[in-house]
């Protein structure tokens, strides 16, 4: 009950310190004005085929704006996530939650989640704001459910395994130097077409912009933006994409904790 | 509840020997650590805080063994410690910060927690403030803050690391009685440089030099040991000569006075003066040997 309560408590601090920052908030803004300035501009008949509200079946009206908004709108996550860990020591607070009787793991399990969860709050709500404006445009209540379906199992498993990964590295590389990494990584891992001279990681059953979920349960063929074929995945390629971005997460949250506990040895 | 320390050792990367065979015992009630910047203070404050790890040595902090993982945890559910440099989330507020603090301490009961964390900002004089951000107030608030989050868990073990360096003269003095009325039924230990914040709050004290304790005792001890010692002397400006300190210079117009610890070549313009603790601090770092050579009240660990 203790470790329960403890760890809801830094859930929600740490969710409550990031979502109150401005700096999360100002890069989405502006995307999400970007992304209505272009949907405000364009005649109706090209804003319409642009959410290709009217000419494709919801379910792959729904995937499309998944893939749009998954092959960017995760560079901002993890780049925003990155200075977490590092802050505790810029802050000095460091030496404090040292001396705290809080297991290290239980805190950072926490911090994880409520960072994570923070930093989603903006995607969400550019996500499902898009999600409305086709519920309004064509009163079909499938556009909610195939949303929370493919926001389940194509974006939230990439994000959570961002996330594991900007919370860790930056603790052990320079923040900047790892959000350069980081949106190098994401371009050549996610967006960079498979099958040139150079290997990438793109089009592999590893990689977090949720390729083969979409492809396994909602048929998608392509990755928006990038025009990057899907390769035909079944149903338990989808699922082993999923497991294997959560297993990572979790080893990733394991060895961060494992790291720190020796560094805390050490001193 | 006692601190029995033991040999301790603590050997930095790079071969720096913060402490060195360091030997103490920290009795109940206020306890104030004296030495200069780099005498060891802060390494055996952080040490006994469970931040860092001892080479060598023993540590038993009242039942728990504070050399093992399991004495430490078991350590961190009885203290409260106050940093040199206290860090803070500067974008929660007084009492959010209390809060977050008070649920890693472990008071999980939300209502005995927010009740204490408005009776701690009660005590440090914050109500008024509570709501506002962490990273709008002063050196001297943000030390409240401080004390309050020790004092979170109602600590056996408060240890208080400079508590007062950089606050201005009231602050201090509020600080300095907040810290003397909370030395009831607890340790303590306040690490300073500052002597006059020893000397009004602690009876016992340690004195460190360079990784060792030079003294542990009473404050009366050691202002004993220097009677005889201190002396005034008024010139017409030139300084006194001899084996001595001067400790204050007084320009009183056509004279000069000076306060010296030592032994003055003349005794012709010298009076004894009655010591302070500051004398017999200055008399004790001149020659710690020395120091207690012909007296032997207090308990001299060089």
């Amino acid at each position: 009950m203790y470790q329960f309560s403890t760890f809801w408590g830094v859930l929600r601090y740490e969710f409550r310190m990031q979502i109150h920052r401005r700096a999360l908030w100002i890069p989405f803004g502006f995307f999400l004005l970007v992304l209505l300035g272009i949907l405000l501009i364009a005649p109706p008949k090209l804003r319409d085929e642009l959410l290709q509200v009217s000419h494709y079946p919801m379910r792959d009206v729904v995937i499309n704006w998944t893939n749009q908004l998954n092959s960017v709108l995760p560079i901002l996550f993890g780049v925003l996530l990155a200075d977490r860990l590092p802050r505790d020591r810029k802050t000095r607070v460091e030496e404090l939650l040292t001396t705290l009787p809080v297991p290290l793991s239980l805190r950072l399990t926490g911090k994880y989640l409520g960072t994570v969860l923070a930093t989603m709050m903006p995607i969400f709500l550019i996500y499902f704001g898009g999600i409305l404006y086709m519920l309004i445009s064509t009163g079909n209540f499938m556009s909610l459910l195939w949303a929370l379906a493919a926001f389940a199992s194509v974006m939230l498993p990439g994000l959570l395994f961002i996330g594991a990964f900007s919370l860790a590295c930056p603790l052990f590389i320079w923040t900047p130097v790892y959000q350069f990494l980081f949106v190098g990584y994401w371009f050549w891992g996610n967006l960079f077409p498979p099958g040139t001279a150079i290997p990438t990681l793109s089009g592999t059953i590893l990689t977090p912009i949720g390729g083969y979920a979409a492809s396994a349960f909602f048929q998608a063929q392509f990755l928006a933006n990038t025009g990057n074929q899907i390769p035909p995945a079944t149903v338990s390629q989808g699922i082993s994409s999923i497991a294997l971005l959560l297993v990572i997460s979790v080893l990733v949250l394991l060895t961060l904790s494992g790291l720190m506990q020796w560094r805390l040895s050490r001193q | 509840m006692d601190i029995e320390i033991k040999a301790l050792n603590k050997l930095y990367r790079g071969n720096v020997q913060a402490l060195n065979n360091l030997d103490l015992t920290i009795p109940n009630g206020m306890y104030g650590l004296l030495g200069p910047n780099g005498a060891g203070k802060t390494t055996l404050m952080r040490i006994l805080a469970g931040i860092l790890r001892p080479t060598s040595g023993s540590l038993s902090i009242g039942s728990h063994n504070a050399t093992t993982e399991k004495g430490r945890t078991a350590v961190k559910r009885i203290l409260g410690y106050l940093p040199q440099d206290l860090g803070v989330y500067p974008d929660l507020t007084a009492y959010e910060f209390l809060d977050y603090i008070g649920i890693l301490k472990g008071l999980d009961n939300r209502q005995a927690r927010q009740r204490r964390v408005n009776e701690l900002l009660e005590l440090v004089a914050l109500s008024d403030v509570a709501k506002r951000r962490l990273k709008t107030f002063s050196g001297g608030m943000k030390r409240r803050v401080g004390i309050a989050q020790a004092l979170l868990n109602d600590p056996e073990l408060l240890i208080v690391d400079e508590p007062t360096a950089g606050l201005d003269p009231e602050e201090r003095i509020r600080f300095r009685n907040m810290l003397a009325d909370l030395g009831g039924n607890r340790i303590v230990l306040l690490s300073t440089h500052i002597v006059e914040d020893i000397a009004q709050t602690c009876q016992k004290l340690a004195i460190m030099q360079r990784g060792h304790v030079i003294f542990q005792g009473t404050v009366t001890d050691l202002v004993t040991a220097t009677t005889g010692k201190v002396w005034t002397i008024t010139t017409q400006g030139s300084k006194p000569t001899g084996d001595l300190t001067v400790v204050s210079t007084m320009n009183m117009g056509a004279t000069v006075q000076y306060r010296v610890v030592g032994e003055p070549a003349s005794l012709e313009h010298a009076v004894p003066t009655q010591p302070g603790l500051e004398d017999g601090y200055i008399w004790l770092m001149r020659d710690p040997a020395r120091a207690f050579a012909r007296d032997g009240s207090a308990n001299l660990a060089v």
